[in-house]
């Protein structure tokens, strides 16, 4: 029973929930075996993801587009409060001699940039298309995958002529945080699921 | 595709949940369309053919009620509208014109 719990939380962020329960319930009641169970349900989230995307086409840009603009927004934003913070703290208390003041605002942009904006986007994503809250994830990855391309070959057309050796695990290290932005709206469609819940 | 034309598996699936009657759900649909014919359609394929049948109007659907049978979940259960059956029939008027006159091996002309 609880495989048809985990599917139907799968299923749901691709379809309406009480369509992905009726089909959960239809594929445990029509398979074999937990393989053929899972094969189905595969199979089914992603071509059910994939009309999604391409019901509307114009629509699935735009969101791609507003996502990117929010995240771009959102780290700016965070980029300044943090600096900012970082800034006002260390000449208020003269701590510019302090190791802490060089690891610590790295460590807090990485989990700022990379969980904690990916799963505000992810939330605010779900709340854009709460019947299909996987789109906007999409667009997101794929909004994250175009900016790692583009790192990528900005670094090796200009950096790399001069000899600096590209990381290209660095540039690619932004990529995880659509599963945060999952996170965020596969929480967000949950909270949207429970009864009572606007 | 128009949304008032309809696909070869489109009409499959219509005329699977006209045969099934009130009991045309996503396990019997599927059932009814291997046993007429000899092809089994994968869920995702069928799941997204009904949503966007019913998207375009030709279906229906509503949920039964939960069973324990089925972890809790409830059936849901798909109509032929007007329309869908006015779009098979319009269809199947086409197919049928096109069939005259001609012999083909095992198909028996109304």
């Amino acid at each position: 029973m609880r495989k048809g719990a985990v599917a139907e939380a799968i299923l749901s962020l691709v379809v309406p929930q009480k369509r992905a329960s009726a089909t959960i319930g239809d594929i445990e009641e029509s398979s074999k075996d937990a393989f053929g169970f899972w094969v189905a349900v595969t199979q089914t989230t992603i071509t059910s993801l994939w009309m999604a995307l391409a019901a509307d086409p114009r629509e699935t840009g735009k969101l791609t587009g507003r996502v990117f603009l929010r995240y771009l927004r959102l780290q700016v934003l965070f980029t300044f409060v943090l600096m900012g913070a970082v800034i006002v703290t260390a000449i208020a208390r003269n701590m510019f001699g302090q190791t802490w003041i060089l690891w610590l605002p790295g460590a807090i942009e990485m989990v700022g940039r990379g969980v904690w904006l990916p799963y505000l986007l992810g939330r605010w994503g779900a709340q854009q298309k709460p019947q299909t809250v996987a789109v906007p994830v999409l667009a997101f990855f794929a909004m994250l995958s175009l900016s790692c391309v583009i790192s990528l070959a900005m670094g090796l057309s200009f950096v790399a002529p001069s000899g600096i050796k590209i990381q290209v695990w660095q540039m690619l290290l932004p990529m995880p945080g659509f599963l945060f932005a999952l996170i965020g709206a596969a929480r967000e469609r949950h909270a949207g699921a429970r009864p009572g819940a606007a | 595709m128009a949304a008032t034309s309809l696909g070869e598996f489109e009409q499959v699936v219509l005329l699977a949940i006209l045969r099934l009657g009130e009991g045309a759900y996503g396990v019997s649909i599927r059932e009814e369309i291997t046993a007429c014919t000899e092809r089994e359609p994968s869920p995702g394929a069928l799941y997204t053919t009904l949503d966007r049948l019913e998207e375009h109007g030709f279906v229906t659907s509503r949920y039964g009620d939960p069973t324990p049978q089925r972890g809790g979940r409830a059936k849901r259960f798909f109509e032929v509208t007007q329309k869908g059956l006015a779009a098979v029939a319009r269809v199947q008027r086409g197919y049928q014109k096109l069939l005259q006159g001609l012999q083909l091996p095992g198909v028996s002309h109304a």
